[in-house]
């Protein structure tokens, strides 16, 4: 079942009439001819939609928060600033079908009455920010952008707008911040983004994904698209899988399919026919899995049930020649180095935990420092004003929870328990 | 704001042609500090790097000040903040790279340039730094030459080629 | 309203309040670091962790909105633990530096690890340090010239950042790089320079931004506090001065909410140090043989008495005259003017040594119209549109600076800034004019033209006489436009603007009190007001701000020829016969002389004694030259005051006053209140207090008063002059309170006044009108002696404009030669493009460049040129 990847293999797909060819921007004339915005939040609320970024809220009752009567403008931001490790299914959706991410993220400005809205792309991205500039030129040249879109009456500018190289800017408060021209820290929620968002104003912030569901949603209704997957993880999710698995790459799945499929009959297996470790299904954010959780359903609340979260659906694996204790400081320094500084526990922890785990990693680790590690991580969860904090404190608690002796092994005796340094040939 | 500017108000060391773009973003957004960084873009597409002189720039023409403009440009990771040789290349260090070889790769481009990330080679062609996950975990390792297109799936020899074809580009 | 309960009491909040407004209220004490009622709440620091029912995360209480029914424990272990939490995160870095930290003893750190029993974090690792290595945590770096960053006691609360934009609306302070490397700094080559930034020491809740001129002078609990008002500007900020064994170690912000809301600028706080300076005047100086020797307070009195009674029986009382002080308190200025009036006879008394052609002072009790302010600073936060006429706001009056920029960035208020030059203020306006120099009244008066033309007058109460709208008629749109070198869609918007606005603010300073003519200019302001029906309107009315911190005291206690204490004009009969029967003596009722023409009666011969009150004549007067020559013709010159210089060189009789430090008693601020300042310490050396030294001298000469302590002279004061009744030292609160004003004023008596626009031109040889004002680090001579406001504001400049710069080939940095026909300087060049083509600016009161040796006290506007010197 392909919904996001439907064309994406087509030869110059990202192209307006390969796109319109293969069956593109019919969904937005429907929705502004036969649909109000309010109806058109009925349709995506009925579908189930939820957020395909990683935080997993339905996009129809976000939409919904969005106040109707006010004299402030209405702001729509596209989060395309991918950069939790692993993920890389926006930057395909990108470079190669861009026009369903616009077109998505037309229905949806329309859906919330706002007459300006933002591509936010992290700046690595070149290729795809290229693409999506000619996208929209394309489109504005199509009257699909612009005033008075398809003799509608409806006006709407789309800005794209590039990021330069934090991984925190893909937190929403902390892209709105960003996206008024200041240092990206985050802000802490009420007020919330649909209230008060980008310049003060109601702002909604979705994912490349999300949106991209949003013109099939509209075309076949959104009891059809709440058919697929299950009850409550409705519709497909494209998971980015990589690691030590011999065929890495993006892939779309119906909700609730086996991780086990994912890894072993799409991902080609372990590479050199290795043993399973250990895999994060949602990127290190959330809690590893382990071998015995590999027939867990990919889906919001079986990976819940499995002690862990979908997050954006990347899968990393990692095989039996992997060091959990370096993969937890390569980590930690990732959150270490993202982290915005704002809030007390995550710029002071973060530092710390690094410091300890360096130690631990280069052979002067001391016993009580499993324990002081949990401690530090205990400060730091639940008290930060984002969700960074509570993802860098995970690969400690996860690694810690799953493979101590590890730990123990690396301070008893001075080095790694396991490890091959991947070789690069 | 009509270019040119008398140099007794504002010296710049951006061109002409960048000074016009940048106060285009300025008009632009809904407000005006939205387009710092555009202009952050332009400037390093002109410059390679964020110089404090082009930075100041950038502040005299969106009408801020210079500490606003360079706290601003000192968040984000991605802009060199001073001259970084000829071909900056930035080698993805985290965890999807690291499973597939990124150490290796780094070690090899250290011992083949004869610098460590973070440096210049002494002719001033290249320099090497490390960066956190570039979205490119599909076809790793990976590496990004100047925060253009990304090289991927790269071995030893795919790197061989592209410095060999790097150097004679000059 | 919102109903919730905190910690098992119950407690009512108004909508959109936060649990922690709800816990303060209730009395309860939460820890906080990067909360400030005056800033935006970021909820950076996460100390204020409260455990709130069927919430399962702790919640920040600083930012989390109250709602009913909630129910919220502040120190359940829950709770607890997260703030252990998050002392243990934030000591981790930390270093030490207790023993040696400026901070210690008013430490928020300190004071909350005490509270929650955490004063240490099992943290081994080797601690961040910003400069130098791990061993060393003094590191620190001069951010700005009097403040001190130690960047390793850093908590990161951003407080420093945001009052520097939130509330200063300044941009050279801010954080640097991300996560744990965040820094604050300002950027490469930068510093921090604007006049608030002695504010980030205080709000910094930790020992991070430390003065640098209070490094190592006394810690903390050990000096004594004394409830102050600042000496400088007319705003009247609130102070604490610290001292300790007669010497003031520095000056902190006492927060009144209705003046400064808790902030002071730099020359209010810095500039203290000039109160200790080592030249300060502690014994009465007597010239001999050209040497000035000390002598006792009996020679003196001696001294001065007989030569006061041989001039007088030789020509009389009008051979005196005494310039009162617009730095001296209530008091001192009261004694001043009834020991001249009582004891020597004489109405030659002015304090105005800044202006050469002085407003008059007008009637007060016709508050709304007089010439003062009439609103209170709070209206300036509540008013729609706010009109800055002649004013360099944000340098002289910085407080109300900080109240417009509130009011346009937070509370929707319009401003439209007009001067004769670009201002710092107007860069927050809506609409920013520049017009031509000496164009004022034609500006205003095709401002009433377009009111009056386009229907705009609103209430029925005005009334308009046919032949003032004929004469009004000259002054057309296109007319006025070219006259005031303006574009003729300027003065329409801005007079749509007046029209229409439901409440208007207007607020006029230095350019327009020293303008040539300054008198029609604030006529034509008042047709206005009449016109646009201001007077007497909520948050709405006509302000003339008077510069110095007790320059409306100084009005309001009769410093003036024709004008008794409370600005009662000599010829009111029965006024003069109240004072003299509670001064149990005569007043003379011929008014005196203006100071202008106390000099030129000094040249004449007419008068032979000059008694100056702590001011300095010689180098404020707008003509040097001619002041110093009226000196040296004076037969007896008596100077009391605090600082040396070349009037005390030239003085017969120099007596030591005090300072406002040393002293008790009133001043009253630019909005009318009337504050008290108390003596810190006792006086330094042998000076006294500058009322008693008149009320002495009064006793010397047999005079008809002594006063035995100020608040004597307070209680007279509240008995006597309208306006003060009440003012009651003792009872006067240490927040101050301001007279009131007298109801409605009586606008049916108003006259439009025909105010002809006269054009200043400029000569040939003469080609460029000399603007000069103060700075906002230097305002007067006092500043001057401060060695921290020295070390900000070092030397004067001269700016040109752009265009003027590009014809006479001037770069930025030249050295220039000014020359007028009454003198010459040489200054550094500083081109700008916020002058118009024809003006150079030039600050005043930088004694190594006296710029009234340029001007002349006869011409109503100083022409100058400009050369660029070769060499």
């Amino acid at each position: 079942m392909k919904i996001v990847f439907k064309n994406i293999d087509k030869p110059e797909q990202h192209q307006i009439e390969n796109y319109i060819k293969s069956g593109g921007y019919k969904a937005l004339p429907q929705a502004l001819k036969n649909y109000t915005p309010d109806q058109v939040i009925d349709i995506v609320k009925k579908s189930g939609l939820r957020g395909r970024g990683g935080a997993g809220f339905p996009a129809g009752v976000k939409w919904g928060f969005v106040p109707k009567s006010t004299a402030k403008p209405k702001y729509l931001c596209v989060n395309a600033d991918e950069s939790e490790p692993g993920t890389f299914k926006d930057r395909e959706i990108m470079e190669k079908d861009p026009h369903l991410m616009i077109e998505g993220a037309i229905i949806s400005s329309y859906a919330i009455s706002a007459h300006t809205s933002f591509i936010y792309i992290r700046g690595e991205f070149t290729l795809a920010a290229r693409r999506i500039e000619q996208a929209l030129k394309e489109a504005y040249s199509k009257t699909f952008l612009g005033k008075n879109i398809l003799n509608s009456g409806y006006d709407l500018e789309m800005y794209l707008f590039r990021g330069a190289g934090a991984y925190i800017c893909g937190e929403e408060t902390a892209l709105l911040d960003s996206l008024e021209g200041k240092r990206g820290l985050a802000r802490v929620k009420p007020p919330f983004p649909a209230i008060e968002g980008l310049y003060r104003c109601p702002t909604v912030v979705n994912n490349v994904e999300t949106l991209s569901n949003v013109p099939d949603i509209i075309l076949k209704g959104g009891e059809w698209f709440a058919s697929i997957g299950t009850p409550k993880s409705t519709g497909t999710k494209i998971f980015s899988l990589s690691g030590h698995v011999n065929k890495p790459g993006n892939y779309e799945l119906t909700m609730g399919t086996p991780l086990r499929h994912l890894i072993y009959d799409l991902g080609g297996g372990i590479k050199g026919g290795r043993k399973f470790k250990a895999a994060f299904p949602g990127g290190p954010s959330v809690p590893l899995l382990i071998e015995k959780h590999l027939d867990t359903p990919l889906d919001f609340e079986s990976l819940q049930q499995a002690g862990s979260m979908l997050g954006s659906g990347a899968v990393i694996v990692m095989d039996e020649t992997t060091c959990m204790v370096e993969a937890a400081r390569i980590l930690v320094w990732f959150f270490r180095h993202e982290s915005c500084g704002k809030c007390t526990p995550c710029r002071e922890g973060t530092m710390w935990l690094h410091q300890v785990l360096d130690r631990i990693e280069d052979g002067q680790g001391r016993t009580e420092d499993i324990d002081l590690l949990l401690r530090i991580s205990d400060n730091i969860g639940g008290k930060t004003i984002c969700a960074l904090g509570d993802a860098a404190i995970v690969p400690v608690q996860s690694t810690i929870q799953y493979f101590r002796e590890e730990y123990e092994y690396h301070v008893k005796n001075k080095k790694c328990l396991t490890r091959t340094q991947a070789p690069f040939n | 704001m009509q270019t040119p500017i008398s140099p007794n108000i504002h010296k710049f060391v951006l061109s002409e042609s960048s000074q016009q773009t940048i106060l285009q973003e300025k008009t632009k957004y809904p407000h005006p500090r939205t387009a710092i960084l555009p202009s952050l873009h332009i400037t390093y597409r002109e410059l390679g790097y964020l110089s404090p002189e082009a930075l100041r720039d950038v502040a005299f023409l969106l009408d801020f000040s210079y500490t606003e403009v360079s706290e601003v440009a000192s968040f984000y990771t991605m802009f060199p903040k001073k001259n970084m040789g000829k071909y900056f290349i930035q080698v993805c260090t985290n965890i999807s790279c690291y499973l597939c070889g990124a150490n290796g790769l780094l070690e090899y481009l250290q011992k083949k340039l004869g610098i460590k990330a973070g440096e210049v080679t002494p002719d001033g062609m290249f320099s090497l730094g490390t960066v956190e996950c570039l979205g490119s975990c599909g076809t790793p390792p990976v590496i990004q030459i100047n925060n253009e297109d990304f090289s991927e799936n790269l071995t030893r020899q795919k790197l061989d080629q592209i410095i060999e074809e790097l150097k004679k580009k000059k | 309203m919102i109903n919730l309960t905190v910690d098992g009491k119950s407690v009512q909040v108004e909508r959109g309040k936060t649990v922690l407004d709800a816990c303060r209220k209730l009395g309860l004490y939460i820890p906080t670091f990067c909360w400030d009622d005056r800033l935006e709440s970021v909820g950076a620091c996460r100390i204020c962790l409260v455990e709130i029912e069927k919430m399962p995360k702790l919640q920040v209480a600083c930012i989390t909105p109250a709602a009913d029914g909630m129910v919220v424990y502040t120190q359940s272990p829950q709770a607890s633990l997260g703030r252990q939490s998050i002392m243990e995160l934030m000591l981790a870095n930390h270093p030490l530096d207790c023993p040696t930290c400026d901070k210690g003893g008013e430490c928020d750190l300190q004071d909350v690890a005490f509270l929650t029993r955490k004063d240490a974090s099992p943290m081994s690792e080797p601690r961040r340090r910003f400069l130098t290595g791990p061993d060393s945590t003094f590191d620190e770096k001069q951010i700005g010239p009097l403040i001190y960053l130690t960047m390793n006691r850093c908590i990161v609360c951003f407080k420093c950042v945001r009052f520097t934009s939130e509330v200063a609306c300044e941009g050279d302070l801010g954080a640097f790089e991300r996560g744990g490397h965040t820094q604050i700094a300002s950027g490469i080559g930068e510093a921090v320079k604007n006049e608030f930034s002695g504010n980030i020491i205080e709000i910094c809740p930790v020992g991070a931004l430390t003065s640098k001129p209070f490094r190592y002078q006394i810690r903390t609990w050990l000096a004594n506090k004394t409830a102050s008002v600042c000496n400088f500007c007319a705003d009247g900020c609130n102070l604490t001065l610290w001292t300790a064994k007669n010497k003031i170690h520095r000056a902190t912000s006492r927060r009144n909410d209705q003046v400064d809301q808790g902030w002071i600028c730099d020359k209010g706080r810095f500039g203290v140090d000039l109160v200790n300076h080592p030249q300060r005047i502690t014994s009465p100086l007597l010239k001999r043989s050209g040497q000035k020797i000390e002598i006792s307070w009996d020679e003196a009195y001696e001294y001065a008495s007989k030569s006061f009674k041989t001039i007088k029986e030789r020509q009389g009382g009008t051979a005196f005259a005494a310039l009162g002080s617009a730095h001296c308190s209530n008091e001192d200025n009261y004694v001043l003017q009834k020991f001249f009036r009582t004891v020597i006879g004489t109405n030659h008394i002015d304090h105005r040594v800044f202006y050469k052609n002085p407003l008059p002072g007008s009637d007060s009790s016709k508050f709304q119209t007089s010439y003062s302010m009439t609103n209170s600073i709070q209206d300036i936060e509540k008013t729609e549109l706010i009109f800055v006429l002649g004013c360099d706001l944000t340098v002289e009056h910085p407080i109300l600076g900080l109240r417009v920029k509130k009011a346009v960035n937070k509370l929707g208020a319009i401003l439209v800034v007009a001067n004769n030059r670009g201002t710092k203020i107007g860069k927050f306006a809506s609409q920013e004019i520049i017009y031509k120099f000496g164009s004022e009244v034609s500006f205003l008066n095709a401002l009433a033209n377009q009111l009056v033309e386009k229907g705009m007058v609103r209430s029925e109460k005005v009334k308009i006489q046919p032949d003032y709208e004929n004469w009004l008629k000259n002054y057309s749109l296109e007319k006025t436009a070219k006259q005031c070198g303006i574009n003729a869609l300027e003065i329409e918007s801005l007079a749509k603007l007046l029209g229409e606005s439901k409440s208007c603010l207007v607020l006029i300073g230095r350019d327009v009190i020293t303008h040539p003519y300054n008198q029609d200019v604030v006529e034509a302001v008042l047709n206005l007001g009449y016109l646009t029906g201001l007077f007497g309107k909520k948050f709405s009315g006509i302000n003339l701000l008077w510069e110095y911190c007790n320059s409306q005291g100084a009005l309001d206690m009769g410093l003036l020829p024709d004008r008794l204490p409370g600005l009662i004009p000599l010829s009111d009969k029965g006024y003069r016969a109240k004072l003299e029967q509670a001064w149990n003596a005569k007043i003379p009722d011929q008014p005196g002389y203006t100071l202008k023409q106390i000099l030129e009666a000094i040249h004449r011969g007419e008068v032979k004694c000059l008694y100056v009150l702590q001011e300095d004549l010689i180098n404020n007067y707008p003509d040097r030259e001619f002041v110093k020559t009226a000196l040296t013709q004076l037969e007896l010159l008596v100077v009391q005051t605090i600082l040396p210089g070349e009037l005390t060189q030239m003085a017969h009789l120099v007596l030591p006053g005090l300072s406002y430090a040393e002293k008790n008693g009133t001043y009253t601020s630019v909005e009318r209140r009337v504050q008290k300042t108390q003596a810190a310490f006792k006086p330094l050396g042998d000076a006294k207090p500058d009322w008693q030294i008149l009320s002495e001298l009064s006793l010397w000469m047999q005079g008809p008063f002594v006063h035995y302590s100020s608040q004597e002279i307070t209680d007279e004061i509240a008995a006597l002059v309208p306006g003060y009744s009440g003012m009651q030292y003792d009872k006067l609160t240490f927040s101050g309170d301001r007279p009131s004003l007298n109801g409605q004023p009586d606008i049916s008596e108003f006259q439009l006044k025909r105010t002809e626009y006269r054009p200043v031109a400029a000569s040939d040889k003469y080609p460029l009108v000399l603007l000069t004002g103060n700075l906002v680090y230097h305002s007067g001579t006092l500043s001057s002696w401060s060695s921290n406001l020295r070390a900000v504001a070092q030397e004067a400049y001269c700016q040109v404009s752009l265009a003027d710069s590009d014809k006479l080939e001037i770069q930025d940095g030249d050295w220039l030669e000014v020359e007028s026909p009454q003198g010459r300087l040489k200054l550094k060049a500083k081109i700008t493009d916020r002058l118009r083509e024809g003006t150079i600016f030039i600050p005043l009161n930088f004694p190594e460049t006296p710029v009234n040796s340029l001007m002349d006290k006869n011409l109503l506007v100083d022409l100058v040129r400009v050369s660029k010197l070769v060499d």
